[in-house]
């Protein structure tokens, strides 16, 4: 039986852009990377035991290309920014620059993680099944409870940490 | 029996223990029922899965308008103007695009897209590398970053014999490598015919990211090609790329390499020994002179041991020396650097150990004239 990747299109878009989101912190770019990661799954033949998982490391390759590639876009970029900012109507509201400024606070306690703590964590929040997870990390499904349990107290242990941080340097 | 592990504890709370590890939890709960501590702990558990997930989703950005699925279809069928472009594509023109690519030296996968976008405009030297000769200052160089022992370099020659291109041809015919697959499910399809082996599941996975400008490529093909492109088929297969129908004994080879996994387990040290110069291009003459061009570098070598099965090329420039082996594998034909040196300062990394820090894959094979 083929795969319905329309059905899966529609119930795990949201979270794929959550995932990626997360791994490249520029919502834009994770709409493109989820766009184009679907598009690699219906031109692909693949019938994946586990579809998700299969999409969810199609979406992780290309956030890991993007990741690599961003130095080098990086000053392109820029210029094209400061094009847009020419053109911008408004300064970013108190609100942008507040979930700007929690966004950051997240992104440095995910970075205290491991590298397989993060994913397996972020998997899990995107609504990968321990099943799912494990077929994309190469765990086995026993391992993933233990994994998350690990890397939940360390994001809550980086998270809170880095809030007292913050409080110190207002004072 | 003991505490309850962390693990299934998370694991409970996460509505994951399944029907495998229902006995196990069975007997959790008989523990849950008679054990404080074990109750303090789920609870302990249940507050950082909460906590967790709150943090989390304070990040959470909104995933925005989710485009019509007929549009991903189409641009999935290859129609380019069903492709909605991302905002900094839409910023960029190709031209642009490919400009800022010139300041990737020693990116060879992006070279390779600077070419086919760009080949008129490549140097005309690069193109007639007939012409090259290797200057005792490029042999030099070559030999004392290799090291003494390098008899092929000093020689100065390649040694080639027109049959190896004939045989090359004919294996490559009979491998059916000489017709390359239309899409990637057909890739697929033969990787899963013909049995895979870690090393091309590994090739596959490590290249996976390079798909992500497939599309581009594919839209600069379709463009309408030069005089030189007329001979030159290419095809982009997924992570995979080979192409070729002609060899001519008496023409040029030229490969076009792109760079795997670039940073794929280089170390400071490796770095410091490595030098970064990875060819995007890589021509072959019959008369045994290789030049490989990096951005706006050239470097200027000869190519030894060819077979059916690989190559052996010699390079040096810029004080820099190169040895590189091109095989063939059965996720395409792939290519590492054996070793690599700086003028003066010899090989520092020896035989394989540069092995898995540089990987290429030949995304291109055309010659001059068909057979």
């Amino acid at each position: 039986m083929s795969t319905d990747w329309a059905h899966i299109y529609e119930t795990t878009w949201d979270d794929l852009v959550r995932y990626l989101d997360r791994k490249v912190w520029d919502p834009e770019r994770a709409r493109d990377l989820a766009q184009e990661a679907f598009v690699r799954a219906l031109r692909s033949a693949a019938e994946p035991d586990s579809p998700r998982a299969w999409l969810f490391t199609v979406a992780g390759n290309l956030a890991l290309d993007e990741a690599r590639s961003a130095g080098r876009r990086k000053r392109h970029l820029e210029l094209i920014r400061v094009e847009a900012s020419d053109q911008a109507e408004e300064p970013d509201s108190m609100d942008d620059v507040e979930m700007e400024g929690r966004r950051t606070a997240v992104r440095a306690a995910l970075d205290q993680l491991s590298e397989r703590d993060r994913e397996v964590l972020l998997l899990w929040d995107a609504g990968l099944s321990y099943a799912e997870i494990a077929e994309k990390s190469g765990l086995s499904v026993g391992a993933i409870g233990t994994t998350l349990a690990r890397a939940r107290r360390r994001l809550v242990e980086a998270h809170h940490g880095g809030e007292e941080g913050a409080h110190v340097a207002h004072i | 029996m003991s505490h309850i592990s962390e693990g299934l504890l998370h694991a409970h709370l996460d509505g994951a223990v399944g029907h495998d590890r229902a006995e196990e939890w069975l007997l959790a709960e008989a523990h849950l029922s008679v054990c404080e501590d074990c109750r303090r702990r789920l609870d302990e558990a249940r507050q950082l899965r909460d906590a967790a997930g709150e943090i989390l989703a304070v990040a959470s950005a909104p995933a925005g308008r989710r485009p019509d699925f007929d549009e991903l279809v189409a641009q999935a069928a290859g129609d380019p103007k069903a492709r909605p472009r991302s905002a900094w594509w839409n910023s960029t023109s190709h031209l642009a695009w490919a400009a800022s690519l010139m300041l990737a030296v020693g990116a060879g996968w992006l070279g390779r897209e600077l070419l086919i976008q760009t080949g008129q405009d490549m140097p005309a030297a690069v193109l007639k590398s007939e012409a090259i000769p290797q200057t005792p200052e490029q042999t030099a160089v070559f030999r004392d970053a290799l090291g003494p022992d390098e008899a092929l370099v000093a020689d100065g020659r390649a040694r080639f014999e027109a049959e190896d291109l004939d045989r090359l041809s004919g294996e490559r015919a009979a491998q059916k490598i000489a017709v390359p697959p239309a899409n990637e499910a057909e890739v697929v399809m033969m990787e899963k015919s013909e049995g895979r082996n870690k090393a091309a599941e590994q090739f596959r996975q490590d290249a996976a990211p390079m798909n992500a400008r497939d599309d581009r490529l594919e839209d600069a093909i379709d463009e309408p090609a030069g005089e030189r492109e007329r001979d030159t088929l290419v095809r982009t297969v997924g992570a995979i790329a080979v192409s070729s129908t002609c060899y001519a004994a008496d023409g040029q080879m030229e490969l076009q390499g792109g760079l795997l996994a670039a940073d794929q387990a280089i170390t400071k040290e490796d770095q410091k020994n490595a030098p970064p110069v990875v060819p995007s291009e890589l021509r072959l003459s019959a008369d045994g002179t290789a030049v490989a061009s990096t951005g706006g570098r050239q470097m200027v070598g000869t190519w030894v041991e060819f077979s059916g099965d690989s190559v052996h090329v010699l390079l040096a420039g810029a004080g820099v020396g190169l040895e590189m082996r091109f095989g063939r594998t059965e996720g395409g034909l792939t290519g590492t650097v054996a070793r690599a040196g700086r003028r003066g300062e010899g090989i520092r990394v020896e035989g394989d150990a540069l092995e898995p820090v540089l990987t290429f894959w030949l995304s291109k094979v055309t010659c001059d004239e068909a057979p």
